[in-house]
């Protein structure tokens, strides 16, 4: 988790660099390294919360409450099963749904300044990502990217 | 030793959990009765509207269910371990709900394939949130099975009759609410079938609330010795009374032009269902068996918790009523997907 964090900042870094240099969007050695970069966030949580999680063991509490202690009498190894089972299916629905999603976005790509997200209303209550999404190519806020100056 | 003379938090406790339940209920009540309605809609040109009307603000609604939790589980550390093991289920079973529910607003927009899916999801995960919601509401009525300081029943324990009762109760109730949200923010022939909807829904939260109201003094002498003795009966008179016209009011703001009462009648009626609630319980935070001062945390963890809490509440209703001003209005038709 350490080492992808310091490599992220790294990224960061070059990207601060490579910025200032003014050729930051043609850089396609870096381009790709931070579409390799992209799950590096995932990675680096999933690592850390398993490290915390693990390395707790045998303790809730370090040093003052057991896990085996801290576990609700009322609740049976079926009860947790069962519970474990509704999330696993939850998640086996959510998770592909969401990938499948996103990399439909990513391949559509934003191609800038078509249109503005518009007004904000009563009438106009959209997220910004459900904006990019319903219109083909548009709604991209200029904050986010294009090839700026 | 020296003896400070403290605060006592707990009435501040109570008082900030009850807010915080209020609020919930009745906030993600609007938009979780907006999204069972979403499925009965007769139009499908009406459905994006529908959704739309609830688009910015439910996910802020939903967040005081953190709190209420949290609180509950900071404040009152003794009533969490004992109400949340009895609900174990309903609560899992609320929370994917909610988590399928949420979802369909950002996935419904992106593939037409999965839209039917996406929107089932919405309105079903509503349906099943708020029963699941319910039957913990009526499982808290009854009391748990408590043997010393723990839950000592099984996970099952929330099946029953009475749990079933609240849970469809609470079905209409967020129906009630979520057709008055419709009817301020939609017009012309959605607004007259919201109005329709809040009529069927209104006529089953009376009977629920009678029903309620009759059952849960049969389920505990100490409810019914509460509101039937003899000085306590004049005192608490004005609830049902006011209840009652409501209620009243409510289906007389249905025939007419008025868009805002049918919305802020439901609110007053869920606001006086919960005092009675508060009636009945008090000073029970697990009822029957422990009130709110023995299950409080210490008192040096509530104020720690407090300080926090009070400074936060105040800048998330601020932000959240600048949200609710900037989205006022009704939603309009010929922006929606």
């Amino acid at each position: 988790m350490v080492g992808i964090a310091l490599l992220m900042l790294a990224v960061v870094v070059v990207g601060w660099v490579l910025r200032l240099r003014g050729n930051l969007y043609d850089s396609v050695w870096f381009l790709r390294l931070c579409q390799w970069f992209a799950p590096a966030g995932f990675v680096a949580v999933l690592m850390g919360w398993t490290t915390t999680e693990v390395g707790r063991q045998p303790w809730t509490v370090y040093g003052v409450l057991r896990t085996a202690d801290s576990v609700t009498p009322s609740l049976t190894g079926r009860d947790v099963l069962a519970s474990l089972l509704m999330y696993v299916a939850v998640y086996l629905i959510l998770y592909p749904a969401g990938v499948a999603y996103m990399a439909a976005l990513v391949r559509r790509g934003l191609q800038p300044g078509e249109e503005d997200i518009g007004e904000v209303g009563a009438g106009h209550p959209r997220t910004p990502i459900a904006e990019i999404a319903s219109h083909p190519g548009g709604g991209v806020p200029q904050q986010i990217g294009g090839p700026a100056a | 030793m020296t003896t400070v003379p403290t605060l006592d938090l707990v009435p501040i406790w109570t008082l900030l959990l009850a807010f915080t339940v209020a609020y919930y209920v009745l906030f993600d009540g609007f938009d979780l009765g907006v999204g069972m309605l979403y499925r009965l809609a007769p139009r499908a040109a009406w459905r994006p509207i529908i959704m739309r009307s609830i688009l910015p603000v439910w996910d802020g609604n939903e967040t005081w269910l953190v709190l209420g939790g949290l609180g509950l589980l900071g404040a009152f550390p003794l009533a969490f371990t004992i109400i949340i093991p009895a609900v174990y289920f309903p609560i899992i079973i609320m929370l994917l709900a909610l988590v399928f529910r949420g979802v369909a607003f950002e996935f419904r927009f992106k593939s037409p394939l999965a839209q039917r899916f996406w929107n089932a999801g919405f309105s079903i995960g509503s349906a099943i949130a708020t029963l699941a919601q319910g039957v913990v509401l009526g499982t808290f009525i009854q009391g748990f099975n408590v043997s010393g300081r723990q839950f000592a029943g099984s996970s099952l324990d929330w099946v029953s009759l009475f749990a079933a009762l609240t849970a469809v109760s609470l079905v209409f109730g967020y129906g009630l609410l979520g057709a008055g949200w419709l009817i301020m923010k939609t017009d012309g022939e959605l607004q007259a079938w919201s109005r329709r909807a809040a009529r069927v829904c209104l006529v089953a939260v009376v009977l629920a609330i009678v029903a309620v109201s009759i059952w849960t003094p049969l389920l505990n002498e100490r409810v019914a010795d509460r509101w039937f003795s003899l000085p306590n009966l004049f005192w608490l008179l004005p609830i049902p009374v006011l209840t009652t016209l409501v209620a009243i009011s409510i289906w007389l703001a249905l025939d007419r032009d008025n868009e805002f009462w049918p919305f802020l009648g439901a609110v007053l009626l869920f606001l006086l269902s919960f005092l009675g609630l508060a009636v009945s319980l008090w000073p029970f935070v697990v009822p029957y068996q422990y009130t709110l001062w023995q299950a409080a945390a210490d008192e040096s963890t509530q104020a720690f918790l407090l300080i926090g809490t009070l400074l936060l509440i105040p800048i998330i209703l601020v932000y959240t009523a600048w949200s609710y001003w900037v989205f006022r209005g009704k939603v309009r038709a010929d922006l929606a997907d």
